[in-house]
């Protein structure tokens, strides 16, 4: 049975008190909390047992390879994966270049549409308008609403009309939280356009509920290991194999090769060594394995059903604040695709000073246009404040956030 | 405390009533600043007279009370200056010009938004 406060317990740094107060972290979006297991983890590799991988014919060396395979095998089952279609990664955001230049460089060609959304990190927008540049493809955006979702009609328009040749999207909005129907999309898609690819960005997903890769219409899946309790600087780029093997290496160097002559070289048959260029962050993935251990331990169904309440609870509480206006989903029909962050404005005061006096009361969240400067201009928010939530949040934690806004109101009384 | 001390009465006074916001009729010199990692923005409008001294100054922006409050005291405090007299002034000085003893790291980019716009704005 989940208990948070046995939950919490795990978490060294939820001890901390910031300004006097107990640290109300409610920053997870932009990269979670340790526990104890993954931090310990990674000390325990470099105290014990750290060697390069695939190299030493040594006692160490051995145990570094096989605990960099077993964390790679931890990893994939995981997300539903097979260990070779995880290409190892520093975080999300070369997951999506990785795509963009290996994959996109040799299939988007001119006059072809590469589709993603409004509601993007710039992560996601960036590299497809770099992409654009390169191949004469053209960029195409499915609209957001102003009740937080994707317009659906409009996005059946564009794959109608025009030659999508790759769909990229978040799982879960950073911003909004929009749990986006990327299941449903992708598959209207390849209905329509069966050589068309798919590319989703998991990085607020993997937090928050589970991830079935092999069973998923997705062909590319990205995710950072830091925002789902592990370490940062690493993350994973899942490819279905089909697409890997046609697939050419993005980086090159030593680990991936099979013979190197020196004006050419073959690339390794294995599809793990092919794709891991130089020394991989052994040390990270130890953490990275050890953080879906934690969650797989913990249960990811209760991991998903403890997210609900915090967010549902969290909407309720701040509706009832009349400064507060919330954006993205909050129509009691749509709750359930609203997932790990509640993003809100504060009559007449700017979001960063919200988030300056939300600190000096311990509660950390927060501020600015978390990398959708598209969407916020959309919309005409200059800024807002962001609350996301993590398996050790409680009711509690978010009572203290409605509380620090009274302060808010207090110094800014004028 | 450090709330006490960064949102002292002269920030929330001059984020609530700021001097000098809006757009010049007739001015030498427009320039856009903004500070892409929180997203707040400021375009200032200078004239100077025969001496070179700024002898008109208005600015627009959108941002927290830190970079409004400290746009607005600078519009006042840089009448009647020299190029050189404004582009000589630091961050010590806008600590002095506000009250804030200490900015926190993450708060300095707020504090020096307008300066660096009208600074920009000097030499432009």
């Amino acid at each position: 049975m989940f208990d948070v406060t046995q939950v919490r317990k795990d978490f060294p740094i939820l001890q901390r008190r910031i300004h006097d107060k107990p640290l109300v972290y409610l920053d997870n979006g932009a990269t979670s909390q340790k526990p104890n297991q993954v931090i310990d983890a990674i000390s325990e590799y470099y105290r014990h047992h750290n060697a390069n991988v695939h190299r030493g014919a040594h006692q160490l060396g051995d145990e570094s390879t096989q605990l960099f395979h077993d964390s790679r095998n931890t990893i994939a089952a995981f997300f539903g994966a097979l260990p070779q279609e995880l290409v190892i990664v520093r975080n999300t955001t070369e997951a999506i270049n990785q795509v963009a230049y290996s994959w996109g460089d040799a299939h988007v060609q001119r006059d072809q549409v590469i589709l993603t959304t409004e509601l993007e990190h710039h992560s996601n927008l960036v590299p497809w308008q770099q992409l654009a540049r390169r191949s004469g493809a053209r960029v195409m955006h499915v609209p957001v609403l102003e009740n937080g979702t994707l317009s659906l009609d409009a996005f059946r328009e564009i794959i109608e009309k025009e030659n999508v040749i790759l769909f990229v999207c978040s799982h879960v909005s950073n911003t909004l939280g929009t749990r986006n129907p990327v299941e449903l999309m992708a598959k209207e898609l390849k209905h329509k356009r069966p050589t068309a690819k798919v590319l989703i960005d998991g990085a607020q997903a993997a937090p928050h509920f589970a991830i079935d890769f092999d069973h998923s219409p997705f062909d590319f899946y990205a995710v950072s290991a830091h925002k789902m309790l592990g370490p940062m600087g690493v993350g994973g780029l899942f490819i279905k194999r089909d697409v890997l093997e046609h697939l050419s290496p993005f980086l090159f160097g030593g680990g991936m090769i099979n013979e190197v002559l020196l004006s050419e070289a073959s690339w390794a048959e294995d599809m793990e060594d092919r794709f891991t260029a130089g020394t991989p962050d052994v040390a990270g993935l130890v953490g990275w394995a050890a953080a879906c251990n934690y969650l797989s331990a913990v249960g990811m169904d209760q991991v998903e059903r403890h997210g609900k309440v915090l967010v549902n609870n969290a909407i309720e509480k701040l509706s009832a604040v009349p400064e507060v206006q919330l954006v993205g989903i909050t129509a009691p029909d749509l709750l359930d695709h609203h997932v790990g962050a509640v993003s809100f404005l504060y009559k007449e005061v700017h979001a960063h000073d919200v988030g300056q006096i939300l600190d000096s009361e311990g509660v950390a969240v927060r501020t600015g246009h978390h990398c959708t400067m598209p969407l916020h201009n959309k919309f005409g928010w200059p800024s807002t404040v962001r609350a996301s939530f993590q398996i050790y949040n409680t009711i509690e934690e978010i009572d203290s956030l409605v509380l620090a806004l009274e302060k808010v109101k207090q110094v800014f009384r004028h | 405390m450090i709330i006490d001390d960064l949102y002292q009465e002269v920030i929330l006074e001059e984020y609530a009533h700021p001097k000098n916001k809006g757009k010049l009729e007739d001015f030498d010199v427009q320039l856009a600043e903004r500070n892409a990692s929180c997203g707040d923005q400021i375009e200032v409008f200078l004239k100077f007279d025969e001496h070179d001294l700024v002898s008109g100054v208005s600015w627009l922006g959108v941002g927290c009370a830190i970079s409004m409050a400290t746009a607005s005291v600078l519009s006042e405090a840089i009448k009647g200056k020299s190029k050189a007299e404004i582009t000589q002034l630091s961050m010590a000085d806008l600590e002095a010009m506000v009250g804030i003893t200490e900015i926190t790291p993450s708060r300095q980019k707020c504090l020096l938004l307008a300066l660096t716009a009208y600074q920009k704005a000097v030499k432009a």
